[in-house]
């Protein structure tokens, strides 16, 4: 029976000590992660996806890349973002490298290209909110990250 | 106070303690279900493939608020939870662990 009991201490006290080590391992790995989202997105021709808000009132750069083994580019655009007002932005082009800048609120305003023919982009979808469009002839996949 | 009264007293109390320090960690554990669980790649949150084509309005930054608020609480909850565990039965580990050594 003692040793029942001593074995009872035993493991209740290791899964106490696993829970608590998960527990806080993961939450100090969630903290220190810096503010950031990666969307990694797959788009059928003609697609769009759901409309995404970044942070507001402050600067986000946004990174993205087509992944398509045919059409790659990689994109950037520093935006801020003034609830139901409107979204700024400056930033650089894939494939012709050009300087951009703009603001707007109206639906599918271009934003950046995210690929080298042109045809996957960033639109505005609203004053708050963003979306990916793939204009392509091919389903499209790639990514898009937030930093704010 | 009476004897009476006292033992009633800390009676109740010796039912109390441990069913709150339970409770907080219990609490501290189950709060995990209610995080988005965003996994963590080259150190940015990743947002779940399916958010994107469901045609939901997608709040990067108020996923990463909540999964960054609720994984705090839940750390604080535990580690205050396995302390009070610790301390509550302090006599029984101690007892356990010193009757190991002596044997």
């Amino acid at each position: 029976m003692n040793t029942l009991h001593r074995i009872g201490v035993f493991a209740a006290s290791l899964l106490i000590l696993a829970a608590l080590s998960e527990v806080v391992g993961k939450a100090a790995v969630t903290i220190a992660t810096p503010n950031s989202a990666v969307i990694n997105y797959t788009l059928a021709s003609g697609a769009t996806s759901s409309p995404v808000t970044p942070a507001t009132n402050q600067p986000v750069i946004i990174i993205g890349s087509n992944t398509g083994t045919t059409d790659f580019a990689v994109s950037t655009v520093t935006m801020v973002h003034i609830p139901t007002i409107m979204m700024r932005w400056i930033g650089i082009e894939a494939g012709t490298g050009a300087v951009i800048h703009n603001g707007s609120s109206a639906l599918g305003t271009h934003i950046i290209w995210l690929d080298e023919s042109d045809k996957i982009d960033l639109e505005v979808f609203s004053a708050d909110q963003f979306v990916i469009h793939n204009g392509a002839s091919t389903s499209e996949s790639g990514t898009v990250k937030l930093i704010w | 106070m009476n004897s009476n009264d006292l033992k009633t007293f800390r009676r109740s109390n010796a039912l109390w303690l441990p069913f709150a320090i339970w409770t907080i960690f219990l609490a501290g554990v189950l709060l995990q279900l209610f995080s988005p669980h965003l996994q963590i790649a080259h150190n940015a949150f990743v947002i779940p493939p399916d958010a994107i084509r469901q045609g939901m309005l997608l709040d990067p930054t108020a996923l990463v608020r909540q999964e960054k608020t609720i994984q705090l609480l839940s750390a604080l909850l535990v580690l205050a939870g396995a302390t009070g565990l610790a301390l509550l039965y302090r006599h029984t580990l101690l007892r356990h662990f010193w009757d190991k050594g002596q044997n």
